[in-house]
């Protein structure tokens, strides 16, 4: 008889679920002209940067807003780092809730050992670090042809890394929100739509804060959209000085733990929502 | 450990739908108005048990209920009321535990990740279920035996054809070892040699003696092959649950025999049945009371240059017809209803 047939007692030992971590850029590695695409992007727009920040800056004298030509442009660089690699929600891989709900294989999050949302939680984390690989080559490259500035200081890089990890974990958390927000809505096209458009203009990634008028400034520095981008990058630039960093660590942890007690909430709902698929 | 259940238990399920009336939903002139809610039966007062080693096809028309329950069984849904046990768990409150136990596939959903290799996606489902590498080794070489997965299962999952997915979403289920398996419509979309593995290996699955497994397919030749046990569910109910051959019993329809003649006969007198039609060479019989099917077999072959005898309504098809064709019948619109 085939020992094939023979059922197996469960195993004892802890899922090995923490190898979910390769997920994204084993997909990404699949998919070598996306990686190419995720490149060619970077360079246009850190380039088009360049270019923007130069003809201002020849214009309107050594300082804009408080910051010099060089401040600027590596807030620009860092920004644009910053907010390419996170890839699961550019739909590509068709990886998301959104589309796992339309063809209905998002019952398999939920047939399989590992909750859901811990799944998730691997996949996110590797998708980070692989989005933090893109940030470490292009800064590496971006201070080699001098184009960005070192941080002013040994304790403004560390503090930065601390922010940018706390920045990394809100990023997750709001594209997780977005997306989960599928289950009730089927397609969550619109929201993410929104989303993104919100993600692009208040997190900084686009344009720097302090160019925007100060009621808008100071009402988007405390949303959570500023801690993704805005906040570790300010830090880095040293336009946040370490010494007043800590309230802005604060809301940052803050954020990740009011996202993520707010993810715990939409997970076990969506888990009872499952019934929105037919067949 | 989950003790020494290995079966499945299904007491009292009933589980119903709500649904909106889009028809009229938008409305200009009340465009506040709350849409029509109903509510559509799809499983009533279900009971079920499936012991270890046993082999059963779930049965019934399309929108009979037959995912429903599957789904039920499997813990993604939660029924209204009833209860579901599987190896001795619930499936929906023990979600994690269960599914060390059960193996799942659902027709044309797949399990499998687009982007990669479809062996990269065994290799992170046995991550996902901590199954020790020599173990997980072996059972992919079985299955591959079967299934023949390795002339494909280095392209990545996006570029392969439909069988070859299903094949693969098939060892997918299969790959922890599980001792219960619910196969919603596994063989969809397959080819006549696919589906031969397939059964093969289900088979071989059968023969262990180990395994509750649940089958659903409208591919009645397959029933036959498989399974002993059919369950035959009809709106939500469960209207026959038995042996395969107590099915031919519930429908006590009448069996005809289709006779293929080498030559078109002269007038045909037989003991044993009467003539109902003919048309040419082929011309269908009715049994007596009292004679059976050999006896009939026997005078024809006797006297006449037969070609073929075809047993018309002693197929699960057949029967299925029958069946089916009556409940209709007898119970119009048993779903629906107001209220919610
Ligand atoms: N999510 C849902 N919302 C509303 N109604 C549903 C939902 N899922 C199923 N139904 C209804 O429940 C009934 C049973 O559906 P089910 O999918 O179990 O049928 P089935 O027996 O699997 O049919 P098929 O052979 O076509 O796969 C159908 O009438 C269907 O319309
Ligand atoms: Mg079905």
């Amino acid at each position: 008889m085939s020992p094939l047939a023979r059922p197996a007692a469960p195993p004892d030992r802890a899922p090995r679920a923490h190898r979910l971590i390769t997920l994204v850029p084993r997909s990404e590695w699949a998919y070598r002209p996306r990686i190419a695409a995720t490149g060619f992007v970077i360079v246009t727009q850190v380039f088009l940067y360049v270019l923007l920040w130069r003809a201002l800056y020849r214009e309107s004298g050594d300082t804009v807003v408080g910051l010099d030509m060089s401040q600027a442009i590596t807030y620009s660089v860092l920004a644009t780092l910053m907010g390419t690699g996170r890839v699961i929600l550019e739909g590509a891989s068709q990886e998301t809730a959104q589309s796992k709900i339309r063809d209905g294989s998002v019952v398999f999050w939920f047939v399989r050992p590992l909750a859901a949302r811990r799944y998730c939680a691997w996949r996110g984390l590797g998708e980070s670090l692989y989005a933090t690989l893109w940030l470490l080559g292009g800064l590496t490259v971006g201070v080699l042809c001098s184009l960005v500035a070192l941080p002013p200081s040994w304790s403004a890089a560390a503090v930065t890394v601390v922010s940018y990890a706390l920045g990394q974990v809100v990023f997750y958390q709001i594209s997780l929100l977005v997306d989960l927000t599928s289950f009730w809505t089927i397609t969550s096209f619109g929201v993410n739509r929104l989303a993104a458009f919100a993600q692009l203009l208040l997190s900084g990634g686009l344009i720097p804060l302090w160019l925007f008028p100060d009621w808008f400034r100071s009402t988007a520095g405390h949303l959570p959209f500023a801690a993704t981008i805005n906040v570790p990058v300010s830090l880095y630039t040293g336009r946040i000085p370490v010494t007043a960093s800590a309230p802005y660590l604060a809301e940052q942890a803050l954020w990740c733990v009011l996202l993520a007690m707010l993810g715990r909430l939409m997970w076990r709902r969506a888990a009872r929502r499952l019934l929105v698929l037919g067949g | 450990m989950s003790g020494t259940d290995h079966g499945i238990t299904v007491t009292g399920v009933t589980k119903t739908f709500r649904t909106w009336d889009t028809a009229d939903a938008w409305s200009i002139r009340r465009p506040l108005r709350r849409r029509r809610a109903r509510r559509a039966v799809a499983l009533a007062d279900v009971d079920l048990r499936i012991e270890r080693g046993e082999f059963i096809g779930l049965l019934g028309q399309n929108g009979a209920g037959k995912s429903t329950l599957i789904k039920i069984m499997t813990g993604l849904l939660l029924p209204e009321e009833g209860s579901v046990r599987v190896c001795g768990l619930d499936p929906y409150a023990d979600r994690e535990r269960n599914a060390h136990n059960m193996g799942v596939t659902f027709g044309q959903r797949t399990q499998m990740w687009w982007d990669l290799p479809a062996r990269d996606s065994f290799g992170i489902l046995r991550d996902i279920y901590g199954l020790p590498p020599t173990v997980w080794r072996d059972t992919l070489t079985q299955l591959d035996d079967v299934l023949a997965l390795s002339a494909f299962w280095d392209t990545p999952v996006r570029f392969l054809s439909l069988g070859q997915r299903v094949r693969c979403d098939l060892a997918a289920a299969l790959l922890h070892r599980p001792p219960v398996l619910f196969l919603d419509e596994p063989t969809i979309g397959l080819d006549v040699l696919v589906k031969d593995q397939v059964r093969e290996l289900l088979t071989r699955y059968a023969t262990t003696g180990d395994h509750a497994i649940v089958l659903t397919t409208h591919d009645m030749a397959e029933v036959e092959a498989l399974c002993r046990r059919i369950v035959v569910i009809d709106r939500g109910r469960i209207v026959h649950d038995g042996p395969r051959e107590a099915l031919a019993d519930v429908t006590d329809a009448e069996h005809t025999y289709l006779v293929e003649f080498e030559t078109p006969p002269p007038a045909l007198h037989l003991l044993t049945a009467d003539v109902v039609s003919g048309e040419g060479p082929t011309v269908r019989v009715r049994p007596r009371p009292g004679a059976d099917r050999a006896q009939v077999t026997a005078e024809l072959l006797a006297a006449h240059a037969v070609r073929s005898v075809v047993y018309e309504g002693t197929r699960a098809e057949d029967i299925l017809r029958t069946l089916y064709g009556r409940t209709a019948r007898q119970s119009p619109a048993a779903a629906g209803g107001g209220g919610g």
